[in-house]
């Protein structure tokens, strides 16, 4: 009887569990990838930071992922982020990383490393993910202003970009 | 004096055309040799965390790296663009013909090498696609993807030049407002916003010429116990360490070619091939004596200078560094051996062509971003030949049209190749020599006049033999060679954005950004007269100044603090006498240079302006202010461009108008003026130029229409060139730039000129000369004539279809606004830059009429 239920019913349901957990996992990742890089709101940090904060607390039991979050003396990253828009009542978030992982706030932090300022999210959109990065075009125009120490935000555009990478090896894009 | 024709039937050896073929298929990768070794020593002797870093802490660190990176005789394979696929791929190197100097810039058959002390981490965000961007790409692999964001860029992430300047500028601010968070420092936030100016030092300092002719005559390890007797006879502890880290320094260099030796010899040990294990025992014999010894023979004396070279950039960033005046340095050896019969001169050439591909096997760091503003750029290493000795004899020997043959063989945009010319001592064959090279390479060598050289170098302090032994670095600086560390791209400040900030009130229209300065910022439209107008603009250049030159002399002690320099002090007259560090001030001729960006398109505005609005009256400044906000369209704006766009009724500088020609003085006589007053952190002052590199496109995207009739975001002019299309008159353009006083020039300039290349080659050549001694030579005026020319032999067609069929002309080299480049590497801005400059015909010495080429949306 253990066999004939493991046999006939709990594999055959493990399997298409499986199979759609593949698939909500890549039809979440397909979701992501597109509100990452389509239209942008002024939402996307938000919706970036939480993605990446995902991304961190999956991969947390990732011994090479987690190697990569420390520098080659084996500390882990430590980083405070704080992205704003321009308008008033805009949209505020805050990161912090350490100890290998990832907290987003709503609300600004009071010390941080480096502070973005961005006037819309199809700005920041540009600035941290397009290929041809019109980087000049969005210091010069005001479009983002980067204050404090802008190593951490190369830092964290690898990261952005790195998540990206992820959401398209899932989807066999690349 | 040598003949014309020496040289004549040489052509490219078998071994140089397959180098050469290797050489245009590769593209390049990036190394993490250096910022690995130079972080693994970094940590373990925790150099990080000091407030300031020692020189002797520096030598060790960079005979580290010298000793342990890579030996390589040959490298194995190259990476190159699968056309098909669109990606990079790894190809293998034959290896069938050895190049006759061992050794390698980087790990990397053509590497791009890293500074993480500088601006390595711009890369950072774009280490996941830097090989597959469109423009400009360099292959990098997985592993070393991670490598740098794991083991290498966090480590400098508090600790490169401008975090380092930016850390230091808040907290003197901290300090200043007692705790409060401070206001930016106006200097860095100009500097932020790019459109204003760029300072080059968190990029490097670089820039300049070291003398190889100690090295080549007396060996390190001569300079070595040199450098030992000295520390210890002296008892002043800065002195004792300095002398010793050159010691330490030396050792490493001396390790290393020793390594090269080795690696020789067991490539001799396994090789069946009998020509080429003799070639690699040779090689191997050659780098077991030099440079740690004297050199014998014209091959020991190359080796020593490119053994030096890898050195120098293991130490300082790829950006303009320059091997100065080696037909002068390496005459003696190179007649030595042709008169005892050691080598031919077919030998010495492909001797050179070898060097020179060694010379080019690498090209600068630069991000996504920075394409726009620097892209398609190699190295910029210059060098020099021609000219007069430091007695004002003719300088030009054989070797000078050996290093013009082996030019005009490669046709490499790295060196970029300077000719100097004496007009009434250098002969006019070697003067038609120069023009013939240009006609075959399309671009090179830049022609430097040395009567306008010599007078603008002693204007500003140097003796006349100091002057006389001038070389060019990176574009077209003059600097005395081994003698000037003269950072000749410290500022590269665009002169437009102070137009924006003297007509709009302070304010800049394309950032929206209003600035205040110490007095009242005038509202332009009240202005009665013209000289108002002008004396506001100079007050906003006193300004823009002031901020300039107060950041670099803060970055600048960001480097003497943490980035001291042994390895170049010991190649320079100064540093050993003194005990003092180049950085500190060690070298005896200390400037820092401008380069001016727009100044004929500012020249232009204010001619307009005083023309139109003060001398004619025809419209208000008022007015003429919103015509520019509406990019002349609309309400009957159209006819005021017409009219500002025609040089009969407007003065148009190039065209010998007198109030144009005025205007152009007086701008420059200003920046000289008030740019001279300013010392630098060593103690030296600020020389002003007008080159552009391809800056002028960058920046007239970041700028609105001007006065001159330049409309939004069109591209600027290059260097000292007059505005295109509106100069039809070769003679007249030439007349006006050769007008101006060499004194205020201290820094070069690039005159940009395009001809046609036309079918009879003879008559070509002898218009060619007969302009270029016209714009030299200047009799008539009693001015020491034109400072410096260069060239493209390239039709506007020709251009035009190299930039929609890039594939059909892989080598089109240009000249940009300084140094050489290859057309299909620039960005799409800069190929129509290049394409609408205004092209003359020699024989009637009239512009060519041409259609603006268009500009693709995307880029646009």
């Amino acid at each position: 009887m253990p066999t004939i239920l493991r046999r006939f019913v709990l594999r055959p349901v493990s399997n298409w569990f499986k199979g759609t957990d593949i698939l909500l996992t890549r039809l979440g990742a397909r979701k992501l990838k597109k509100q990452l890089l389509g239209t942008a709101t002024d939402r996307l940090i938000e919706l970036l930071l939480k993605a990446m904060s995902l991304s961190f607390y999956l991969l947390r039991k990732d011994v090479d992922y987690q190697n990569h979050l420390r520098d080659s003396e084996g500390k882990f990253f430590v980083g405070r982020y704080l992205f704003q828009t321009t308008k008033e009542d805009g949209i505020v978030a805050s990161a912090t990383f350490e100890n290998g992982e990832m907290s987003v706030r709503k609300d600004a932090i009071p010390e941080w490393d480096v502070k973005v300022t961005f006037t819309s999210g199809e700005a920041l959109r540009k600035f941290l993910f397009s290929e041809d990065q019109d980087i000049i075009n969005s210091l010069a125009e005001n479009e983002v202003e980067v204050e404090g120490n802008l190593n951490y935000i190369y830092k964290f555009g690898f990261m952005a970009k790195d998540l990206l990478r992820r959401i398209e090896v899932v989807l066999g894009d690349v | 004096m040598p003949e014309g024709s020496v040289c004549e039937k040489i052509g490219l050896t078998e071994r140089v055309a397959q180098l050469r073929e290797d050489y245009f298929k590769a593209v390049p990768e990036i190394c993490i040799e250096r910022p690995k070794l130079i972080t693994q020593f970094s940590l373990k002797h925790n150099l990080l965390n000091q407030e300031r870093i020692s020189i002797l802490d520096k030598a060790k660190t960079y005979r580290h790296v010298l000793e342990s990176r890579k030996a390589i005789v040959c490298h194995g394979r190259a990476c190159e663009k699968d056309e098909r696929e669109n990606k990079l791929k790894i190809f293998e190197l034959e290896n069938r013909h050895l190049s006759l100097f061992a050794g390698s810039t980087t790990s990397k058959f053509k590497g791009v090498p890293l500074y993480p002390e500088f601006l390595a981490l711009t890369l950072w965000p774009e280490l996941w696609t830097i090989s597959r961007r469109l423009s400009n790409p360099y292959y990098l692999i997985e592993d070393e993807v991670w490598t740098l964001n794991h083991k290498i860029f966090p480590h400098w992430m508090k600790h490169n030049i401008l975090e380092l300047a930016r850390k230091r500028c808040f907290d003197e601010n901290l300090r200043k407002s007692r705790g409060k968070r401070p206001k930016y420092a106006p200097e860095m936030k100009l500097f932020e916003r790019l459109v204003f100016f760029l300072a080059s030092k968190p990029n490097c300092i670089s820039h300049t010429i070291p003398d190889f002719s100690r090295v080549i005559r007396l060996g390190l390890r001569h300079i070595i116990d040199e450098a030992n007797e000295k520390g210890n006879s002296t008892d002043d502890a800065s002195k004792k360490e300095f002398y010793a880290a050159i010691s330490e320094v030396l050792q490493g260099i001396i390790k290393y070619t020793n390594n090269l030796a080795d690696e020789a010899e067991r490539l001799a040990a396994d090789e069946h091939d009998p020509k080429l294990k003799k070639e690699l025992l040779e090689m191997a014999t050659i780098n077991r004596r030099v440079p740690e010894n004297a050199a014998r023979t014209f091959r020991e004396g190359l080796t020593t200078v490119w053994i030096c070279w890898i050195a120098i950039h293991l130490e300082n960033p790829n950006v303009g560094l320059s091997l100065g005046r080696l037909d002068q340095v390496l005459y003696e050896l190179y007649q030595q051996d042709i008169n005892n019969g050691t080598i031919t001169e077919e030998e010495a050439v492909e001797l050179l062509c070898c060097l020179w591909l060694k010379i080019g096997d690498h090209v600068p760091t630069v991000p996504e971003a920075g394409e726009q503003l620097f892209g398609g750029t190699g190295s910029n290493q210059a060098i020099t030949i021609g000219g007069v000795d430091k007695n004002g004899k003719d300088a030009v020997n054989d070797l000078t049209y050996v290093m013009l043959k082996a030019t005009e063989l490669m046709m490499l945009r790295d060196p970029n190749l300077n000719a100097r010319y004496h007009p009434g001592v250098n002969s006019e064959q070697y003067l038609r020599r120069l023009c013939e090279v240009n006609i075959d390479t399309r671009a090179t060598p830049a022609l430097h006049n040395d009567k306008a050289v010599i007078k603008a170098l002693t204007s500003k302090g140097e003796t006349l033999e100091q002057a006389r032994d001038y070389g060019v670095v990176g574009c077209v600086e003059p600097g005395s060679n081994g003698r000037t560390y003269g950072h000749t791209a410290a500022i590269l400040l665009n002169l437009t954005s102070v137009l924006e900030l003297t007509l709009f009130s302070g304010r800049h229209r394309h950032t929206g950004m209003k600035l205040r300065i110490n007095e009242e910022t005038d509202d332009p439209t009240n202005f009665e007269n013209f000289d108002e107008f002008r004396d506001a603009f100079a007050k906003q250049v006193r300004w823009m100044i002031e901020q300039t030159t107060t950041l670099n002399n803060i970055l600048g002690k960001i480097h003497q603090d943490f980035y001291p320099t042994p390895i170049l002090s010991v190649l320079f007259e100064g540093p050993m006498e003194k005990g003092k560090d180049l950085v500190q001030g060690g070298a005896t001729i200390n400037s820092s240079g401008v380069a001016i960006i727009g100044l004929a398109d500012v020249a232009d505005s204010l001619s307009a302006i005083q023309k139109i609005v003060y001398e004619d009256g025809d419209i208000s400044l008022a007015e003429f202010l919103k015509a520019m906000e509406k990019n002349f369209e609309g309400n009957g704006y159209e006819q005021l461009h017409k009219r500002l766009m025609d040089q009969e009724k407007t003065p148009k500088y190039g065209n010998e108008d007198p109030l144009a020609d005025e205007n152009v003085a007086w701008l420059a006589d200003l920046l000289d003026r008030e740019f001279g007053k300013k010392q630098n952190y060593r103690g030296g002052r600020y020389r002003v130029g007008y080159w552009t590199m391809t800056n002028h496109a960058g920046y007239g995207r970041l700028t609105r229409a001007l006065p001159s009739g330049r409309k939004d975001y069109e591209n600027f002019t290059s260097g000292i060139t007059p505005v295109s299309g509106v100069t039809p008159s070769l003679a007249k353009a030439l007349n006006s730039v050769a007008k101006l006083p060499a004194q205020c020039l201290s820094n070069g300039i690039a005159l940009n000129l395009k001809f046609t290349p036309e079918k009879d080659r003879e008559k070509m050549i002898d218009k060619f000369v007969g302009y270029v001694k016209g714009y030299f030579d200047r009799a008539e005026d009693q001015s020491t004539g034109g400072m410096e020319i260069q060239f493209n032999i390239t039709t506007h067609d020709t251009f035009a279809n190299a930039a929609k069929h890039p594939e059909k002309y892989p080598e089109l080299l240009v000249r940009v606004s300084g140094y050489t480049a290859y057309f299909k590497d620039l960005n799409p801005r800069m190929q129509k830059e290049i394409i609408d400059r205004t092209e003359y015909q020699l024989l009637p010495g009239k512009a060519v009429p041409y259609e603006p080429f268009p500009l693709c949306k995307e880029t646009s």
